[in-house]
């Protein structure tokens, strides 16, 4: 038996216990002749090692004011969550926008990226010009450059390479997926912008993303490892 | 024989690491768990005895979260915050400090639902199949969720080093 691609999702898979016991041998005998894919399965589990040590459970029970919630006599004495007055880290309401697909109004910041003229038998999707098509172009993934990080690339059922990317400016951070078309253009299937507060790169909590809920529909590879994406990134696409 | 109360208390450490972990920071996650609480102990009778109380809990957190967030169509979430605050009360080195908290911010800054994910297989240690109960999505969802997840930790976390060598190489 041998694992026809290495992907991420199968190196996942192999980490969390999830391959069967043959797939399991077949891999780790693939591993000894796949110094990539063992370099890549170690940043996993070390990142995963940080993830943990980072939010471990306190050793110590401290005083809880939950517990005297739930060992009370009555569930009458609950409090209520509060629902009035203004959370501390939450924007007015209406600040933000969620924009998503085709149609979708670009506020501020890359609008200016957005081809407005892009012929109308291109369709659906808006097309990307200027300084955002260059860095989608050219970026690998996981590098922050000129206000542009890519998260991942990944490819469509149909073998189209798709990336999923953030930007940020002065006032506005967005995301969005973006995938190539027959023209060499990078063709807009998602894109939200969100006000941007103190601090880097952020994504949206809360509400199911239509970001990542497009991506979750179009991505059929998982992502492409490092040098899948070079190989792509050195041809044009 | 324990109640559900008596199994919420031992729960508690667990289920504020994943209010935390939704919510994005402190506030927000108390204030999710408190509400998420005050409906489990509301609606105890359709928990069934024998079936895993952690993954029911989860369920409602996160449904709670995504009812507020749709009503109030806030996307703002406070990154910065909550990658300190979790900082207390640990006597560790400065430099410790600052790994632990880039984990937390690499962390913090994926879509929800890829933290979601994370922390259920990761942290908690779920299956597969029970993660996607738990969020009540596909398992290949919870695959391909898990693998961005993981590359783009690996890719924030790694950012300042040496690009990873290809997998193919």
């Amino acid at each position: 038996m041998k694992i026809t691609n290495l992907t991420d999702e199968v190196l996942c898979a192999y980490l969390d216990g999830e391959l069967s016991p043959e797939a399991r041998i077949a891999l780790e005998r693939q591993l000894l002749s796949e110094p990539g894919a063992r370099v890549r399965l170690d940043r996993f589990r070390e990142s995963d090692d940080r993830l943990r040590r980072a939010l471990a459970l306190p050793s110590e029970a401290a005083a809880d004011p939950l517990v005297q919630l739930l060992t009370g006599d009555s569930s009458g004495n609950v409090r209520p969550i509060r629902t009035s007055g203004p959370r501390r880290f939450l924007a007015p309401i209406g600040l933000a926008l969620a924009a998503t697909v085709a149609g979708l109004a670009i506020g501020f910041g890359w609008r200016d990226a957005l081809d407005a003229s892009a012929p109308s038998d291109t369709v659906s999707g808006l097309v990307l010009s200027g300084g955002l098509h260059e860095a989608l172009d050219h970026n690998p993934s996981g590098l922050s450059r000129a206000g542009v990080m890519v998260l991942f690339t990944f490819r469509r059922e149909d073998g189209v390479p798709c990336r999923q990317f953030e930007t940020a400016d002065a006032r506005v951070s967005s995301d969005g997926v973006v995938c190539r078309d027959p023209g060499k253009r990078w063709r807009v299937s998602a894109w939200r912008e969100m006000p941007r507060a103190a601090g880097g790169y952020r994504s949206a909590g809360g509400d199911e993303s239509p970001v990542e809920a497009v991506v979750d529909a179009l991505d059929a590879s998982g992502p492409l490892s490092p040098g899948e994406e070079a190989a792509l990134i050195a041809k044009g696409w | 024989m324990t109640t559900i109360r008596d199994e919420l208390v031992t729960l508690l450490p667990r289920l504020r690491r994943f209010s935390l972990t939704v919510a994005g920071n402190v506030q927000d996650a108390e204030d999710l768990l408190h509400s998420a609480l005050e409906r489990a102990l509301r609606h105890e009778s359709s928990w069934q005895r024998g079936t895993r109380l952690d993954s029911w809990m989860y369920r409602i957190i996160r449904n709670l979260w995504i009812d507020e967030r749709r009503a109030k169509r806030n996307l703002n979430v406070s990154l910065e915050v909550a990658g300190d605050e979790v900082l207390e009360d640990r006597h560790e080195s400065a430099e410790h400090l600052l790994d632990l908290a880039q984990a937390r911010r690499a962390l913090l800054a994926l879509p929800e639902e890829q933290r979601s994910v994370l922390c259920l297989v990761v942290l908690e240690g779920m299956t597969y199949q029970e993660a996607a109960a738990a969020l009540d999505v596909p398992i290949g969802t919870v695959m391909s969720r898990l693998s961005r997840a993981r590359a783009a930790m690996v890719n924030r976390l790694s950012n300042d080093s040496p690009r990873i060598s290809s997998i193919k190489s």
